[in-house]
């Protein structure tokens, strides 16, 4: 049984460090192809892509790792899926009074109406007849 | 738990479900296994170049991607493939959103 968890412990964190470096490669593949673009191939651009690269791959790649999966997911479009989770869930707290959507519902309002003022004119009868 | 808890159970489930479905048809299917596998490398292979052009170091760093990605752990990358890759920039991923919240919405 120790085994199996130590198995199972072993390979999620081979796991784990295999998908890291693979995100470190496309980021670093990010960070080549973003001095390429705006300095070309020359000398200085690859003096820049090694200092950047240490800076965000090694130093802190905490913090930037995490800044490039978000990054990764804004591209793709999370935002959208976000935008209509939020705005789908609003739809099923019922928070909100509904229009009025046919005769029947205006019908069943006004009763409704109508009893709540009879019954707040029964509870005011009392209170003036103490004064 | 209100209707509005259940919403957000009914879709992230509806999420793990489609997530889980490409290592199931791979796991069932070997012909779909190979093809997703041919797919994944050149989609490896066309991101890489894209990057860095045609030059050796693309095909070394498409190598070492291709092996950790698509012969280590073909089945989380599948995942997160079809899930980000195409029903995520396809905008599939709305839809569904939208169908289970309607359907909740207005029997919740």
């Amino acid at each position: 049984m120790l085994t199996l968890h130590l198995f199972v412990l072993f390979s999620l964190t081979e796991t784990v460090a295999d998908l890291t470096l693979a995100l470190k490669i496309f980021a670093l593949l990010s960070i080549i192809s973003f001095v390429w673009n705006h300095l070309g191939n020359t000398p200085s651009s690859i003096v820049i892509i090694l200092g950047i690269s240490w800076f965000v791959l090694f130093d802190y790649w905490k913090f930037f790792g995490g800044i490039y999966v978000l990054y990764v997911l804004l591209t793709m479009g999370v935002s959208g899926i976000l935008v209509d989770f939020f705005f789908v869930s609003q739809m099923g707290g019922g928070s909100e009074a509904k229009p009025v959507d046919s005769a029947i519902d205006l019908a069943v309002r006004q009763q409704q109406l109508q009893r709540a003022k009879q019954m707040h004119a029964a509870q005011a009868r009392p209170r003036r007849m103490m004064r | 738990m209100n209707s509005r808890g259940f919403l957000i159970i009914f879709i992230i489930i509806a999420f793990v479900i489609l997530a889980l479905l490409p290592p199931i048809v791979m796991k069932l299917f070997p012909p779909a296994d190979l093809l997703m596998r041919i797919i994944l490398a050149v989609m490896i292979f066309a991101t890489v170049r894209g990057h860095l052009g045609s030059n050796t170091l693309t095909i070394i760093i498409s190598a070492v991607l291709i092996y950790l990605l698509v012969i280590k752990h073909p089945y989380i990358t599948a995942s997160l493939y079809v899930f980000f890759y195409v029903l995520l920039v396809y905008n599939f991923l709305s839809v569904i959103v939208w169908g289970i919240g309607t359907k909740m919405g207005r029997h919740g």
